[in-house]
């Protein structure tokens, strides 16, 4: 199981990669549990969400599962992609399978996140 | 401590009302709450669509003739025409983030049972995706689904949110197949489909049980296999007031959420 250094996690098996805006997508442990993802629903970009907040829905083999938002902050972005090619977040979570691209409005919220060995502790509790 | 699963029976709603219901467990899930296993009938014939199925395969003209509603389901899977059948839906609260089959399994485990109870013994094997492009629910088969010699008896579709993991099980007691492929654009194709692939409990019991006795029946395998007994319980206020308000802004009739795809 892939688990980058370079980007926090979520409780909610999302990453969050810092910079500019912060991009995040689903992991590669969490990618791997849902199987399949044949459709994905994004956000709205320019909709201002709350941390922790349902941001869209990815359907995999007969399961929809809910995407919450990692951060607050606007979307300013999101992967277009995906509405044709959702098996991009299977192949490549980190990188092409990206989600959306957030405007952060609050750096604290960093905080809340984990880092790799913070993430990899907390999968064991899965 | 004896684990327990609180049962609701619900008497015959309209989809709208049904699905309002059903969310409603999803989305308010207390903490440290019993799962829920709800049985619920149709008001109506009525056809559900899975949560993001294009409605484009959808024949809106023969179901506006016959008076059939659509309406959009929380959970993921295709198309079912719900009429003569058993359906209930489970709510299991979870905190952790299981693989998409691990209840899958388990309630396979228990539906195999149930059928067993009932004389019906369930293939052990089944084969993925026969009619993958199919629109019909009983037309698809992938892992640890309900079959009978090469047939699906229980569709069953699921949907996990922050609070736990609702599933949708439907129970074909009887079905029409011409009926059926006439809700669909593709009719020909589905009602070729149909033959090898739906399974209706009267086909392979007869006579057919009462629902109650199917319940009941459900209830004890639920005990047998996985330790869990029933505990009749009743909606809680906030749990309807819920079902409400996602009956008046998503699920009423002529939302455009059943028809957005």
């Amino acid at each position: 199981m892939n688990i980058p250094d370079d980007v926090l996690y979520t409780r909610e098996h999302l990453w969050v990669k810092k910079g500019d805006v912060a991009i995040c997508g689903i992991t590669d442990y969490a990618q791997n549990e849902l199987g399949d993802v044949i459709f994905v629903e994004l956000p709205e970009v320019g909709k201002k969400v709350r941390q922790g907040d349902k941001i869209g829905e990815v359907e995999s083999i007969k399961t929809v599962s809910y995407l919450y938002a990692p951060l607050s902050g606007e979307v300013v972005e999101v992967n277009g992609e995906l509405d044709a090619k959702p098996e991009l977040i299977n192949q490549s979570p980190y990188r092409e399978g990206w989600i959306c691209k957030i405007q952060p409005e609050n750096e604290e919220e960093f905080k809340n996140l984990m880092n790799k060995e913070e993430y990899e502790a907390f999968l064991k509790t899965q | 401590m004896r684990k327990l699963v609180r049962v609701l029976v619900d008497p015959p709603l309209s989809g709208y009302e049904n699905m309002s219901r059903d969310e409603a467990l999803l989305e308010m899930g207390f903490s440290g709450a019993l799962p829920t296993l709800r049985f619920f009938e149709w008001e109506k014939k009525t056809l559900s669509v899975g949560r993001f199925q294009k409605t484009t395969e959808i024949d809106f003209d023969y179901l506006k003739n016959e008076n059939i509603p659509l309406v959009r389901r929380p959970t993921g899977g295709r198309a079912i025409l719900h009429d003569r059948e058993v359906t209930f839906s489970l709510f299991i609260p979870a905190s952790s983030f299981k693989s998409h089959t691990f209840y899958y399994e388990e309630l396979q485990k228990v539906l195999t049972r149930m059928m067993e109870k009932m004389g019906i013994n369930i293939d052990e094997k089944t084969e993925s995706g026969i009619y993958t492009s199919s629109p019909y629910c009983f037309s698809i088969n992938v892992s640890h689904e309900i079959m009978v010699g090469g047939r699906k008896i229980i569709g069953v579709a699921q949907a996990r949110g922050e609070k736990g993991n609702l599933f949708q099980a439907s129970f074909i007691l009887e079905a029409n197949r011409e009926e059926i492929a006439s809700c669909f654009v593709e009719k020909e194709k589905v009602s070729g489909e149909l033959e090898n692939s739906l399974l209706t409990l009267g086909e392979v019991l007869s006579p057919l049980p009462e629902k109650r006795e199917i319940y009941r029946l459900l209830l004890e395998s639920l005990e047998e296999e996985r330790g869990v007994g029933a505990t009749v319980g009743s909606w809680k206020a906030e749990e309807l007031e819920k079902a409400k308000e996602l009956l008046s802004t998503k699920y009423y009739p002529g939302s455009s959420y059943h028809r957005k795809r």
